[in-house]
């Protein structure tokens, strides 16, 4: 059991060490993911706030204010 | 370029237009330059206006947005989608987080980015302790990067404690 929950406390700290040493760039892609988890999770509990939004990273497609 | 890199090139022209005599960026988009992602919906920039006298008016800063047609959103500016909240250094920690923040890049733009020990004194200022924020120190803190003399130096000349 202890060596099971070392392995998971170890296989996150793994993960956060990765995440910390992603891209500048990558890490601006994996706050719009976290944003899309957060929408759909909060979105069935209550209503969304007006600034949480999916940021549009493709130049083009800025959507205006609603 | 993507929006984020407009949103900074934006800032950049902030203050090459002298709007604000200096910038930095706060918040859950200055920790992901020093940690793993956080989640968030908006950009929190500090400010500093060169204006005289104690009253900080935001107008110079909402007139340099209608000239760019960035919308306003409440208390935020629309640029390029992403809603950034402007905000004028509110005491001499914050000036001091902006002045010595640090120089990055973000693709082909220069970013000024507050440096993680001011974020962690920052985040422990009486009216910024939030559970949230904490576990921001903590994250900054498990990092193993900090400067802690210079993380020391700025709890104690503002006499902050870590929890």
């Amino acid at each position: 059991m202890t060596t099971s929950l070392q392995r998971l406390r170890d296989g996150k700290r793994e993960l956060r060490r990765h995440r910390a040493t992603m891209s500048i760039e990558e890490k601006v892609r994996q706050v719009v993911e976290l944003q899309k988890i957060h929408i759909a999770i909060v979105g069935q509990r209550r209503p969304l706030r007006a600034l949480e939004r999916v940021w549009r990273l493709d130049k083009d497609s800025s959507p205006a204010p609603s | 370029m993507d929006n984020f890199e407009e949103a900074v090139a934006a800032l950049n022209d902030l203050k090459a237009r002298q709007v604000v005599a200096e910038y930095a960026l706060g918040g859950a988009m200055a920790l992901l330059f020093w940690s793993e992602p956080a989640a968030t919906f908006d950009l929190d920039v500090f400010v500093i206006l060169d204006q005289p006298g104690l009253l900080v008016s935001l107008e110079p800063i909402y007139s340099w947005a209608r000239e760019n047609g960035y919308f306003e959103h409440a208390e935020h500016i629309l640029i390029a989608g992403i809603p950034v909240q402007l905000i004028p250094a509110p005491n001499e920690l914050a000036r001091s987080a902006i002045l010595e923040a640090a120089d990055l890049r973000y693709g082909t733009e220069p970013v000024r980015v507050i440096r993680p020990e001011y974020l962690i004194a920052m985040y422990l200022e009486e009216s910024a302790r939030t559970r949230k924020r904490m576990e921001r120190v903590a994250t900054l803190l498990d990092e193993g990067t900090l400067d802690r003399a210079l993380l020391d130096g700025i709890l104690m000349k503002y006499d902050l404690r870590l929890p």
